[in-house]
């Protein structure tokens, strides 16, 4: 409805967010101090698997400024840590883990919670974390996630009947007919490594008390009111009790930030004991060993085709080791689960027989990362459809032409629906910004020359924030998206929404959607988000719910005004007009057939916050308006194709990316610079987890990587440059077509580059169905075959 | 992850008083240069001194110079210098590659090359052109009051090396052939930037014929120490860069070697990296020497 | 244990009287309370976040103890600008979308600065990553970042000396 030749929306204008960092003037957890603040640090375990025996503090009691150290025992009266606020309340069978901040008895990996240290000084904190002897009784640590299934493998935990938290069966359609019926069935087992986001900023905290204000607690978070509500029910005292502060800047999150943590309990249980303010940053050896990891799955998959490559049904025996599982909120369950959901993807898969054992095992739980529970399922479900391919001499283009979703709205096998896009559009695309042909060419030529080159493809859906149908029964949280449109008396625009950003660049996104709803400037609005106190109640930022939810609340909330603007207007101007008549345009409210005929929106804001006199007859003072989105669908996506080439050196497994193009659907970008920089992001962390980046357990449950000189976060040498090519589908779901952008990107990486990977070895007759793709991993493969 | 208290610091201007500091503390002290390995030991609190004597201001240790038959790099010269030093380019190219490979930007803009030499450790960059030159360190203290020791005797270990306690190094000498000389170090890792899975290093001599009067063919990141492949270098002699199809690298590499399986690598692949590494190495080396 | 240091950053001499052991990096951020230069890794000096100048050569401050850089001249990210005008290097940062959380944002403007006051740098992407490499970003995957460095080097190149050495005193 934005008359204005030029609107904001579409412009590529420079973040909101970007001054203050780029000189200095960012204000991250780790970067405040209360006064009389005290530091704590973590004992942790150095077994897997062990009773904890005896904890001996004296020794730490005795060094300077150290004021406590607090084992589980000492926290066990606040009783265990999941309920059925914190737990996920899906279809399936789900045990609970019982578990407390601290363990009382038992750790259960390396690296668990032992005791808590607390002094004035983080060096002689350090010092004291050291001294504190704990003697344990180690016992066999299970490992192995097949193992664990075994009926006569010792169990995580001991009151269980085995060591499955979660198991679900997924089916929809026919599948015996549809494997009867089939000309060809693949099967192939594929698996990933643990490996996740890991974002740069570790974990930070900072809890305070006060009788008066109650608990205020700083926390590196994505999701400030769920942490809120969770603390509440935990600690028995009332929401208004507490209050969340995510900071303006949080150093990247992808998943990793959104879970409750036992830290984050035990800080804030200090904070409430010591009357004082209890700080924690987590040290990135903390970091490697606890947070961050996912990814860790097994798909025995068989794919039913018929020999024209229209894909039948499939079938999926997924394994997912879920560690301790010790992870509020998600119970490292509900990333396994999800990807099931969507294991078929952007393919017309219309029989599907999926059945997800989540296993608890001696390692840390897995939480959340960039392609929440999908990364491993894209891998396999795009690999499985190029090894089909292959054995049914149909191009990998070909195949996905034949069965990627065409119609919508859509509704894949295990319920998820997809509203909009154009997979085959897209290929299109991908095939002639790669020139294809020329490419197969190519390929032909350097084989002669004894080179490798290869070219694979991916395709899928990217979903644009979950919603309430979704997000309840999963977490019992709500999908919808919250803004609150507020004027200043001087006209300026406060906008408070529920999504905290950690580098998205909401608070530019949020203003430019504004601006053009208002006819203001996007330098007219500020944005604030993440402080209980402040902010409305929402789900917090996952899932690309931005793009689709939040922006179309904010929309909404700015739009909702505009009445009562015009309204105004009219009565300043003497006369009698509604809404439709008037244009919202540089700063002003004008008649659309007069604009002589015109009056400043600074004017019309001090009217109606500081002189309710002046309004018309009737008319209330303020000029605020809160909106909820929820979609008048059950699930929007975007749908994405991209393609790799690659070039492979069999002498030694390297492998270089020659091209990587990804097709991206954004429906409607606000921003498209920062479309771009969110899919280079996403695609960054693919080709990381998808060739590098491993994090490896020994027989005894001792993590090998600990440090980043051994998690081999991918730099800008291991990177090729990244093309993004618009290919948009306007949601018809959100009042501007926007979608959600971040989550997606990820998952399409490692389907592509496995595709690219195997075709260029296709003359060795590998097949590439472990994660990661590491230099030594494809030689051995070669080097295998070649024997 | 901080390291332990440490009882005391120094930051001598001359080497006299770090040979006196070092003389009076020599069982609890480390010496600090670059300190780009030892800071992360001492944080992780695997080192634990009780003294530190920090080198960098004694000005005596920072030139890279022409001696005669010797290029010699003091004690306190950057990868950084080294990896765009034009006489190092000119004269034993392998090191400026080894220096390049270090680590990044700002750790060659702080770790020294002796340091990366003492510091010993198996997948060390430095010690492969070090051991391909014979290069010989400069030891001062201790004893003997000042000694010369060659590279290749002096790493003894996996961050392990012939320092005794009251000495210090303050040079390395690089010997210059009269004759034409190529050298090359290619290293292998996981990823771009990481410790070397497998590092070659290779000097070659060539007479005025082009015919290989000397060879040195060294490989890190192999334990305990690194190797030089002997017969190898035997078998060089005399060949030219034109007829190296008279030998045959690869057979006489793994079975020399015997590469370990890590964190890194599995052995089998180590030696396959050495197979494609070696031949590699070699053919640069000579190239540049023609 | 202690001693009395004085350390200079970004102009201002600060002297505090520290632990032997206190890192470089804790020195800027809580003794000197310049917040903008972050702590990305535990000990293994890998993710550069915390990377500063020390007498002009961009170093990691947490592989350095604080006593080590006794009067020694930092500069910071709070550093670069001059008044309001922000360096060419930040321009191109928030021209070209290099950066999104800003937590590894102090490593790259610093490590750049370092690479980008030679005039004579290679302005390739390739040069650019290889500059870059001891810096982790999470973030962006880098591509913006490039964009970045070459739009300074584009406008750094088209300034005169005197305008030019403006940006890189000393």
């Amino acid at each position: 409805m934005n008359t204005q030749e030029q609107t904001w929306v579409g412009r590529s204008i420079r973040r909101k967010e970007d001054h203050r960092l780029l000189i200095g003037d960012g204000r991250y957890v780790a970067d405040m101090t209360l006064p009389r603040m005290l530091i704590a640090a973590f004992v942790r375990s150095p077994h897997a698997n062990a009773r904890i025996i005896h904890i001996d503090a004296s020794r730490a009691l005795t060094m300077a400024g150290i004021t406590e150290v607090k084992t589980g025992k000492d926290l066990e009266h606040l009783g265990p840590v999941l309920s059925d606020l914190s737990i996920p309340r899906l279809p399936g069978e789900t045990k609970r883990p019982v578990f407390w901040p601290l363990p009382v008895n038992e750790v259960t990996y390396v690296g668990d919670l032992v005791a808590v240290v607390i002094g004035r000084d983080k060096y002689v904190v350090e010092d004291a974390v050291h001294a504190v002897a704990v003697e344990y009784d180690v016992r066999e640590a299970v490992l192995d996630p097949e193992i664990a299934l075994l009926p006569d493998s010792p169990r995580v935990y001991s009151d269980w009947d085995d060591n499955v938290v979660y198991h679900q069966h997924f089916s929809g359609g026919d599948i015996e007919q549809a494997f009867a019926s089939a000309d060809l069935v693949v099967s192939q087992r594929f698996r990933s490594a643990r490996s996740g986001a890991s974002p740069m900023e570790p974990r930070a905290s900072i809890a305070e008390y006060s009788a008066a204000e109650g608990l205020t607690v700083w926390l590196t978070t994505q999701r400030s009111h769920i942490k809120r509500h969770l603390l509440a029910e935990y600690f028995k005292i009332p929401d208004s009790k507490i209050r969340v502060i995510a900071p303006k800047d949080v150093g990247g999150g992808f998943g990793v930030k959104a879970p409750l943590y036992r830290e984050d309990i035990v800080l804030c249980h200090l904070s409430m004991c010591l009357k004082r303010p209890v700080k924690w940053v987590e040290n990135r050896q903390e970091n490697l060993v606890n947070i961050g990891q996912e990814r860790d799955q097994i798909h025995d998959i068989e794919l039913a085709l018929r020999k024209d490559g229209k894909i039948l049904g499939i079938r999926d025996r997924m394994v997912a080791d879920c560690g301790s599982a010790q992870v509020p909120i998600y119970v490292s369950f509900s990333m396994p689960w999800l990807g099931a959901m969507y294991l078929t993807n952007g393919y017309d898969i219309p029989n599907i027989d999926i059945d997800l054992y989540c296993v608890v095992t001696h390692k840390p739980g897995l939480t959340p990362s960039r392609s929440f529970g999908s990364f491993t399922c894209r891998f396999a479900i795009d690999r499985i459809v190029d090894i089909a391919a292959r054995r049914l001499k149909i191009d990998p283009v070909e195949i996905r032409r034949k069965n990627a979703i065409k119609k919508y709205p859509h509704t894949l096998a295990t319920g998820v629906h997809c509203d909009s896009g154009d997979f085959p559009g897209a290929l299109d695309k991908a095939c002639h910004a790669i020139d294809y042909e020329r490419f197969r060419k190519e390929q032909q030529a350097a084989r002669g020359e004894g080179r490798y080159l290869g070219i694979g493809f991916s395709l899928g859906i990217e979903f644009s924030g979950l919603s309430s149908q979704i997000l309840v029964p999963m977490e019992r949280q709500p999908g919808f998206g919250v803004a609150t449109v507020r004027f200043d008396a001087n006209g300026n625009v406060q906008v408070a929404h529920g999504d905290q950003p950690q580098g998205q660049g909401h608070d530019t996104t949020i203003a430019q959607v504004v601006a053009d709803e208002l006819g203001l400037t996007p330098d007219d609005i500020y944005v604030i988000s993440g402080d209980t106190q402040s902010a409305p109640f929402a789900a917090g930022t996952l899932a690309s719910r931005m793009g689709g939810y939040t922006l179309s609340a904010a929309v909404l909330a700015a739009r909702g005004l505009r009445p009562k603007l015009a309204a105004i207007a009219a009565h300043h101007l003497g006369i009698s007009a509604g809404e439709d008549e008037f244009v919202f345009r540089d700063g002003e409210v004008m008649l659309a057939a007069d604009p002589t005929q015109r009056v400043a929106v600074a004017r019309i804001a001090e009217t109606a916050m500081l002189a309710p006199t002046e309004l018309p007859p009737g008319m209330d003072g303020g000029l605020e308006n809160t909106a909820h989105f929820e979609a008048d669908t059950t699930g929007m996506h975007s749908t994405n194709v991209h393609v790799v080439t690659v070039e492979v050196f069999p002498n030694t497994g390297d492998c270089q990316i020659l091209r990587y193009i990804a097709v991206d659907d954004c429906g409607r970008p606000v921003n498209p610079t920062m479309v771009r920089g969110q899919i280079h992001g996403g695609v960054a962390l693919g080709i990381g987890n998808a060739c590098q980046e491993e994090f490896v357990y020994d027989e005894a449950g001792n993590p090998l990587v600990t440090t980043l000189t051994d998690y081999l976060m991918v730099s800008a040498r291991d990177l090729p440059h990244i093309e993004v090519i618009n290919h948009d589908n306007p949601s018809p779901h959100t009042p501007l077509g926007t979608k959600g952008k971040g989550e997606g990107p990820t998952g399409m990486v490692p389907g592509a580059l496995g595709n690219a990977i195997e075709d260029a070895l296709s003359p060795f007759g590998v097949t590439i169905a472990e994660l990661p793709m590491t230099k030594e991993r494809i030689w051995t493969l070669i080097d295998e075959a070649s024997r | 992850m901080y390291p332990e208290p440490i009882e005391n610091f120094y930051a001598p201007t001359a080497l006299s008083e770090a040979l006196d500091l070092l003389a009076k503390h020599s069982n609890e002290a480390r010496l600090i240069a670059g300190g780009q390995s030892l800071v992360p030991q001492m944080r992780a609190r695997e080192v634990k001194p009780r003294t530190l004597i920090d080198l960098n201001r004694i000005t005596d240790f920072t030139a890279i110079e022409i001696n005669g038959d010797r290029l010699r790099i003091g004690a306190l010269v950057r990868h950084r210098a080294v990896a765009s030093d034009a006489s190092l380019h000119a004269n034993c190219a392998a090191f400026a590659e080894a220096a390049r490979a270090i680590g990044d930007r700002q750790i060659r803009n702080r770790g020294t090359l002796v340091g990366n030499i003492v510091n010993a450790d198996h997948t060390a960059d430095m010690l492969g052109p070090a051991i391909a030159f014979d290069a010989r360190l400069g030891i001062v203290g201790g004893a003997s009051g000042m000694r010369s020791a060659a590279v290749e005797s002096f790493v003894t270990g996996p961050r392990a090396c012939g320092l005794a306690a009251d000495e210090i190094v303050s040079f390395i000498d690089i010997p210059l052939s009269r004759h034409r000389t190529g050298s090359c170090y290619l290293k292998h890792g996981r990823v771009a930037q990481d410790r070397a899975t497998l590092g070659v290093a290779a000097r070659i001599i060539i007479d005025a014929n082009g015919g290989c009067i000397d060879a040195r063919v060294v490989v890190t990141g192999v334990l305990p120490k690194p190797v030089r492949l002997g017969e190898l270098e035997a078998a060089l002699l005399g060949k030219t860069a034109g007829r190296m199809d008279l030998i045959n690298p690869s057979d006489l590499t793994a079975s020399h070697v015997a590469t370990q399986s890590d964190e890194l690598a599995s052995s089998a692949y180590r030696t396959q990296l050495l197979r494609v590494m070696t031949p590699d190495a070699i053919a640069y080396a000579f190239r540049r020497a023609g | 244990m202690k001693r009395e240091i004085g350390i200079t950053i970004n102009g201002e001499r600060i002297e505090a009287f520290v632990e032997h052991r206190l890192l470089l990096v804790d020195f800027i951020r809580e003794v000197a309370g310049a917040t903008g230069t972050h702590v990305g890794c535990g000990f293994e000096g890998r993710c550069g976040a915390c990377t500063v100048l020390v007498d002009g050569a961009a170093c990691k401050s947490c592989l350095m103890f604080a006593v080590q850089a006794e009067g020694t001249d930092i500069t910071t990210i709070e550093g670069l600008a001059r008044g309001d005008t922000l360096h060419p290097l930040q321009q191109a940062f928030t021209d070209r979308h290099g950066l999104q959380c800003g937590y590894c944002t102090p490593g790259f403007l610093i490590t750049l600065y370092d690479y980008l006051k030679d005039p004579e740098c290679d302005a390739s992407a390739e040069g650019i990553r290889e500059a870059i490499g001891g810096v982790l970003c999470r973030c962006t995957g880098y591509v913006h970042i490039i964009e970045a460095a070459q739009q300074a080097i584009e406008v750094l190149a088209q300034m005169d000396g005197a305008e030019r050495a403006k940006w890189f005193p000393k």
